[in-house]
């Protein structure tokens, strides 16, 4: 009767892996026996040798001499994992399976402005485009006496240069795609970089507040203990120089007193420093993963006309089929995204009802 | 990121509530059995893993090196170098105390710690994290080990122990100081504000004095984590040996016990100690010692023949008394059984024997590769009754689908005895558990479990006590070596016994002073330190 081995479907997570990673990266795993792996790695990852013999339990090395261990610190795991890490940074996707041919589009936008009273709008068909929305993904490291790690996330609508907050709902797996389903023309908007410094802005603020939150509970609690600390190191000093006068009236040798009051300085000193040392707050913001989701939106130009008025006004208006909302026009003086419109002047263009009271 | 064992909440809520809400300093004051090193070895493994920790240091008792070597190896994937490795020791060589600063992980016992020049060069050295297993012999701040914990450059500290008051309130002040000086004051201001004038053990301002201790301390205890280990039942059969294996035994222990009271007696005492182990297993695990020790040159040619003359008998002693008990056990029992011997000799009749009576029995030793170790404790687990096992390699093996072991000899350590049962009794058996123990009479091992039995009740005890019962004899040798010299000293088994009585007297006192630690420790702290969910 052949007995089979324990189970070994549950592996250790550093296996689970690299045997689920080093395909996706171009490489090949063998599995020689339970828990032992011929690795073929991608040429990105080759050093001095194509393959590699690694194990994941230790017992294993002694019985295949020039293998090598992975756990985490190891020259190789590290390797891959940075590279997981590199490769996983950049990525780019399209929504599909958007209603790009809305019923009644007109109507509901027209019911999602705020017009003046007599004024016609008029609309072009509309016309699908991809807009560029970027998702970026920043890790904050906060060091201390512990160190934490958070993850913070912002998304720019690279058109509207506006940030998008229903990110679960552009990030939804069923509707997202590495290839566009339709070709679509790209709708013009900023760049990467101006993105990024929105971005970069936003998250900063929000891990300012963490940090600071950190800050003053660290100090808080750094202040006590060198409180506690220093109350301490007195009374021992004190101590010590009490039993020196007393070694000083019996005319004993001083020597040993003297050498234990240093040996308190010495130790107050490290415990201080070493205090002190542990309340510095340094914080790193980086970059982490960056996505860029091209979505389908619609786009339409409507005229904006008064009875009286010769030049009739020109709106771009853009509607959103993953929301399904006419998306914020911005005030062409104060650039707030507004739905309301008013038309403060006989050719003075539109604007929003603030500004509008401003100019009359 | 660990292996080989079973996480628990309280070990993770532990480690988060050490590495969250105490910075990294903390003392772990768990009951025994509840796993201190697994919760130090997680926050040593978080921490490392954060990029906070490089620099460790180690600090035990010297019985623990090993096992906390192995288990940090085994759990965690951290390698521990101790003073007596040989990379270690080429450190040494080459630059002197100066070694202490090469290696990143070092474990090293209080004693060696201690003194100088290792004393002094560990001093010199900034660890990021230093970890103090049995923190209780720190208790005393009089005291050279004291100090020197106190002059240690550190980030981040763990102590580790589960009695830290044993006479006074001021040891607890010690402990806390070495982790956060001033955070219970001074030691007078400690004495004035939380001491009971009347009794050093009791403390005043009670809810003040715990608000502190939280700042630093963690204390689970079994009925709070609702861990309860099933019971365990032991019986010790001791067995009137046959002719043959009693007259060889005497033989063999006269020479021994000769030979280790010899100033120049060219065998060193570790072989002799070790064959007179051999001896209280089985005949055929002694016989190839003493044939490689007749050829040893620099004995006379009187004790070569001596030892050539008891070879030849080992070889013919034919049966083995304990081997026909356990077969009439396997016949009484219906049950799997994990039978235990520390030699291969012995191992290799048992299964001579076992197959000879149409018992098939899986067999796990350290010679064997990973994957027949595996394979064998499949076998014993899905097909056969009985597993013959070596203590070593079965570490971190499950095994607690049998709940039945023998004992077939006894190593002199109870700690390897209690490593043995841990196999079985620990988390996850559901049920109780029965150790049997075949001893042949007359033998140093009859002595031995006399004493760990009927004195100690070592059986019934929780995995990990009889290490604190151990360590309050306040010996710096371990118990086998204790044992060894009564042995060594006496001049036959009377006089043997009468030592082990003595020796058994003092085990009672400190299993007595271990239960006052354990009470006085409970009415100081209760349920109050355990982390929080």
């Amino acid at each position: 009767m052949v007995i089979p081995m324990t189970d070994t479907t549950s592996h250790h997570p550093i296996e689970h892996f690299i045997r689920q990673y080093l395909p996706e990266a171009g490489g090949v795993w063998e599995c020689v026996e339970p828990q032992v792996y011929d690795l073929l790695l991608p040429e990105t990852l080759q050093e001095d040798q194509d393959v590699a013999r690694v194990v994941f339990d230790p017992e294993a090395l002694p019985e295949h001499p020039g293998s090598q261990f992975m756990t985490l610190g190891t020259p190789l795991v590290d390797r891959l994992l940075e590279d997981a890490r590199r490769r996983g940074r950049y990525a780019g996707g399209y929504v599909h399976g958007l209603n790009l041919h809305p019923y009644g589009l007109e109507q509901r936008i027209r019911r999602s402005l705020d017009l003046p009273p007599k004024v016609s709008l008029a609309f072009t068909p509309p016309q699908p485009v991809h807009v560029t929305i970027a998702v970026f993904w920043f890790e904050a490291t906060f060091i201390s006496d512990q160190k934490e790690q958070a993850v913070f996330h912002a998304a720019v609508d690279l058109h509207q240069l506006r940030h998008v907050r229903h990110l679960e709902r552009l990030l939804e797996e069923a509707t997202l795609s590495d290839q566009p389903v339709q070709q679509l023309d790209s709708s013009e908007g900023a760049s990467l970089t101006t993105g990024y410094r929105m971005a970069r802005e936003q998250v900063t603020a929000t891990v300012a507040a963490a940090a600071n939150l950190r800050r003053r509970e660290l100090a808080e609690r750094t202040e006590r203990q060198l409180q506690r600390m220093a109350h301490y190191y007195r009374d021992l000093l004190a101590e010590a120089d009490a039993r020196l006068i007393r070694a000083n009236q019996k005319q004993q040798d001083p020597v040993k007193e003297f050498n234990r009051r240093r040996n308190i300085e010495r130790e107050r000193d490290i415990r201080l420093a070493e205090a002190r040392k542990k309340a510095a707050l340094r914080v790193q913001l980086r970059l982490s993963n960056l996505l860029t989701v091209h979505q389908p939106k619609l786009r339409t130009t409507a005229h904006l006309a008064r009875p009286a008025s010769s030049e009739p006004i020109e709106l771009h208006l853009t509607w959103d089929p993953l929301l399904e909302v006419l998306e914020p026009l911005d005030c062409p003086r104060c650039a707030h995204p507004v739905f309301a419109l008013r038309l403060p002047g006989r050719d003075a263009g539109w604007c929003c009802p603030t500004c509008a009271v401003l100019t009359q | 990121m660990v292996r080989d064992m079973e996480l628990l909440e309280h070990h993770t809520r532990t480690a988060q509530a050490v590495l969250q809400r105490m910075r990294g300093r903390a003392m772990l004051c768990d009951e025994v059995g509840l796993g201190k090193t697994i919760e130090a070895g997680l926050i040593l493994c978080e921490l490392m893993m954060r990029g906070l920790v490089r620099r460790v240091l180690v600090l035990t008792p010297p019985s623990l090196i090993e096992q906390w070597q192995g288990e940090m190896r085994r759990k965690f994937s951290i390698e521990l170098t101790t003073h007596d490795d040989p990379a270690f020791r080429e450190s040494l060589r080459r630059s002197g105390a100066a070694a202490w600063g090469m290696h990143e992980r070092l474990i090293a016992s209080f004693h060696t710690a201690k003194r100088s020049p290792h004393r002094e060069a560990i001093l010199d050295q900034a660890w990021d994290v230093v970890i103090i297993d049995e923190a209780h012999h720190m208790r005393n701040s009089r005291t050279q080990l004291w100090k020197f914990a106190s002059q240690l450059s550190k980030r981040f500290t763990l102590l580790l122990t589960a009695t830290p008051v044993q006479n006074n309130l001021e040891e607890l002040f010690n402990l806390v100081t070495l982790l956060e000086p001033g955070l219970l004051s001074t030691s007078k201001s400690f004495q004035r504000r939380f001491v009971d004038r009347r009794d050093k053990l009791t403390p005043r301002n009670v809810d003040e004095l715990h608000e502190l201790l939280a700042e630093v301390m963690v204390r689970n205890r079994r009925s709070t984590v609702g861990l309860e280990f099933t019971r365990r039942y032991a019986r010790t059969e001791q067995l009137a040996p046959r002719e043959d294996e009693r007259r060889l035994y005497e033989y063999v222990t006269e020479l021994v016990r000769r030979q280790l009271n010899q100033p120049e007696r060219g065998l060193s005492r570790m072989a002799l100690l070790s064959l007179q182990a051999q001896m209280g297993s089985s005949a055929e695990a002694a016989a190839p010692t003493l044939r490689k020790l007749a050829g040893h040159e620099e004995l006379s040619a009187e004790v070569r023949a001596q030892l050539h003359g008891l070879a030849d008998e080992a070889g013919r002693v034919n049966g083995n008394v304990k081997a026909d008990r356990l077969l009439e056990l396997l016949d009484e029992l219906d049950d799997k059984l994990v039978v235990f011997t520390q030699f291969r000799g012995t191992q290799e009749m048992l299964q001579e024997r076992l197959m000879g009576a149409g018992i098939e029995a899986a067999v796990f030793h350290g010679g064997l590769g990973r994957l027949e170790k595996e394979r064998q404790i499949a076998l014993f687990e899905r097909q056969t009754r009985v597993l013959l096992t070596t203590d070593s390699g079965s570490e971190g093996r499950n095994l607690q689908f049998c709940n039945a072991i023998c004992n077939f000899d006894l190593p002199w350590n109870p700690m390897r005895i209690e490593q043995r049962i841990g196999r079985l009794s620990r988390i996850g058996q559901a049920r109780d558990v029965h150790v049997i123990n075949l001893v042949a009479a007359g033998t140093v091992e009859a002595a031995i479990l006399h004493l760990l039995e009927a004195k100690l009740a070592m059986f019934e005890m929780v995995i990990g006590e009889i290490d604190m019962v151990l360590g309050n004899l306040d010996e710096e040798t371990d118990f086998a070596d204790v044992v060894a010299d009564l042995w060594g000293a006496s001049s036959g088994l009377d006089d043997f016994a009468h030592r082990m009585e003595q020796l058994g007297d003092r085990l009672v006192a400190a299993k007595r002073a271990y239960a006052e630690q354990q009470a006085i420790d409970d009415r100081i702290f209760a349920d109050r330190f355990r982390p929080e969910p």
